[in-house]
């Protein structure tokens, strides 16, 4: 059996309260076509939506060139199926996460085409989270930026500068 | 550069209605890939096969414990909702046509099992001949998880999975 192509990048965890988390920039490996992201065991001081950026280099992308659509499933008796969607917007909207006994978000991003200037950098993302009723919620989707550049990786911010309090953020190239 | 995504174990069985995943879940991965696939002959009043959580003694980790949004594409057509199902003694995969053995195909993602502060976190992916379905689970125990209880109504005429981690450092 030969080794298998999915190579450690980086991996960051968050260990007390910070504004933000970035995977790539100045650690960027720029030889894949292909990177997967798996988020898990995160928690935000408040009840709040979870946002992405890409990077140019090593700064975060606050343009309005991001557009996503995910459909959104959720436990309620007054809410159940939402598609989330944008276009033209700042960032992109990836879930949530509440305060509640056991509550934390987790995901799995697919990333193509970052290292392609000709490109739009686009992904697809696996998510599922307790949200902010304490109930459980799960996201299946796509984003890409609409002007075609290179990428060299994400960072993830909280809502209205709230904190994450923890999680384990990891970056993964595919080879090839 | 060395691999991260390394084969945990592998289960099969045949003429059965559960299959057991034992200690699959373990200190050296937070994340875990679980690709599960077989032929079914359902139950017709309960035609979709679940997946339960098992403790570190192989028992199941409580009857209540399990909350599921799911979304179910049919192959008539239509979208079935399934998010009601709250506190229920399992999650669901995919419907699965009755009669004779039909094919069943799933894939878990499960996040940070082990985990004692968090509850367990399930996205799935499921096909059948009856449909597509996806799934997100929340079992509502901060007990660690040791593996995985697929069963049905039905009998699986045969039933595989595959288990792999997916190593962080």
């Amino acid at each position: 059996m030969s080794a298998d192509k999915l190579e450690l990048i980086q991996s960051v965890e968050v260990t007390s309260a910070t504004a933000t988390v970035t995977l790539g920039g100045t650690d960027w490996v720029n030889t894949y076509d292909s990177y997967k992201v798996v988020i898990t065991g995160v928690s935000i001081d408040a009840a709040e939506e979870i946002h992405m950026h890409f990077l140019d280099n090593t700064n975060a992308q606050v343009t309005s060139n991001y557009s996503y659509s995910f459909q959104r499933s959720s436990v309620s008796t007054a809410s159940t199926e939402t598609t989330v969607k944008a276009t033209g917007a700042n960032d992109i909207e990836i879930g949530e996460t509440g305060t509640g006994t056991g509550a934390m978000f987790a995901c799995e991003l697919l990333l193509q085409d970052f290292n392609d200037a000709t490109k739009l950098s686009s992904g697809m993302m696996d998510i599922v989270f307790q949200n902010a009723s304490g109930e459980v919620s799960t996201e299946t989707g796509g984003f890409f930026n609409t002007t075609a550049a290179v990428h060299k990786g994400l960072q993830f911010e909280v809502e209205t500068g709230d904190n994450f309090t923890a999680g384990r953020f990891t970056l993964y190239g595919i080879g090839s | 550069m060395a691999g991260k995504l390394e084969l945990v174990n592998t289960f099969t069985g045949s003429s059965q209605s559960t299959l057991n995943l034992n200690g699959i879940f373990t200190d050296d991965y937070d994340f875990y890939h679980v690709h599960i696939r077989g032929l079914q002959s359902a139950d017709a009043s309960n035609p979709r096969p679940t997946v339960k959580i098992l403790d570190d003694s192989n028992a199941e980790l409580g009857a209540t414990n399990y909350d599921y949004a799911s979304l179910e594409l049919s192959d008539n057509g239509t979208l079935t909702d399934n998010n009601q199902n709250s506190d229920q003694s399992s999650s669901v995969l995919i419907m699965v046509d009755s009669g004779t053995a039909h094919n069943m195909q799933a894939h878990l993602k499960v996040f940070s099992p082990r985990s004692t502060t968090f509850y367990k976190y399930i996205w799935a992916a499921c096909n059948s001949e009856a449909g597509y379905n996806k799934v997100g689970t929340m079992v509502k125990t901060t007990t660690a998880a040791g593996g995985l209880k697929i069963e049905t109504a039905g009998t699986f005429s045969e039933i595989h999975a595959a288990v792999y981690g997916v190593k962080h450092e």
